[in-house]
């Protein structure tokens, strides 16, 4: 079986990768997928979502002669990311209780 | 005809400028990640299939997010909810129950609002009749046009006063409507996850 992961935590995965560092789509992804398992196609409806509530921003930057959109985080993003971090450590505490956790 | 290509032809049902952010993404992830059409294929789906999530997730998202302040149109967000059913993978027997209850309630609330505007609008103009039949009886029958006159201006006294309630019980109506559709909305076309089956 495997746990999908739910909106919060991937928009909460997506904001915290971007909140060290601006990235374009493609690397995001990739960037995402070396910890959770999700699909190409998930990405971008999180994007265009996150974008839309204020997020993040989107900027275009020449590279190699081509256009790059990348994606930028906000402050409203970032303090969105603080109250995931916050729900997603009280959220994991109860379960690893229960389940018992990796440590 | 390419993946983008097919792509982009399958998403006409959005708005123009969502179709470009799309392909815009897309084109660049295709390029960065140097996808051939078939590789394409076996990570995000046929481009069929990829456009109707697509389609169907910006839908969703219209639905959802309109804002709880925003009453003014049910018809709108109405139209909104049943182009997320039409995109969404809801069986068609399923969505064509939704359609139709969604409609059956719009219809009734426009009646009610309808007949109350109508009741009020007839006791209106018989009030004006009756004050206009008053003046024009005065010259026979002093006491029975006074009596009309009297009576009509009451009623418009009242209705004057009426007015308001009933708008704001019009405005009342409009508001339930927009309350149902949208709980029969978000309990249709809401989702819980962004997961999909890919």
């Amino acid at each position: 079986m495997t746990i999908q992961i739910p909106t919060a935590l991937l928009d909460g995965s997506v904001l915290a990768i971007l909140d060290s560092q601006d990235m374009y789509g493609y690397l995001l992804t990739k960037e995402i997928q070396k910890h959770v398992n999700v699909s190409e196609s998930t990405m971008y409806p999180v994007l265009r979502r996150l974008q839309k509530n204020g997020d993040l921003i989107t900027y275009d930057e020449a590279f190699e002669g081509r256009m790059r959109r990348y994606y930028q985080i906000t402050p409203l993003g970032q303090k969105h990311l603080v109250e995931i971090k916050r729900e997603w450590q009280d959220f994991s505490a109860g379960i690893s209780e229960i389940l018992g956790g990796a440590a | 005809m390419s993946y983008l290509q097919d792509l982009q032809a399958n998403l006409k049902a959005l708005p123009e400028s969502e179709i470009s952010d799309a392909m815009l993404y897309y084109e660049q992830y295709f390029y960065e990640g140097q996808l051939t059409d078939g590789q394409a294929v076996s990570e995000f789906g046929t481009p069929k299939n990829l456009a109707r999530r697509l389609v169907a997730d910006y839908y969703m998202d219209e639905a959802r997010d309109v804002p709880e302040e925003n009453q003014k149109s049910p018809l709108g967000l109405a139209k909104i909810i049943i182009l997320a059913l039409l995109a969404s993978p809801i069986l068609i027997p399923v969505a064509i129950t939704v359609i139709a209850l969604i409609f059956a309630i719009v219809v009734t609330f426009a009646a009610l609002a309808f007949s109350l505007i109508v009741l009020l609008g007839s006791f209106g103009f018989a009030a004006v009749i009756c004050v206009i039949g008053g003046i024009l009886v005065l010259t026979q029958s002093v006491l029975g046009g006074l009596f009309y006159i009297a009576a009509g201006i009451a009623v418009i006294g009242g209705f004057i006063l009426l007015w308001p309630l009933i708008m704001s019980m019009v405005k009342g109506l409009k508001h339930w409507v927009f309350v149902m559709i949208r709980w029969i909305g978000k309990k249709t076309v809401g989702r819980k996850g962004v997961q999909d089956d890919a």
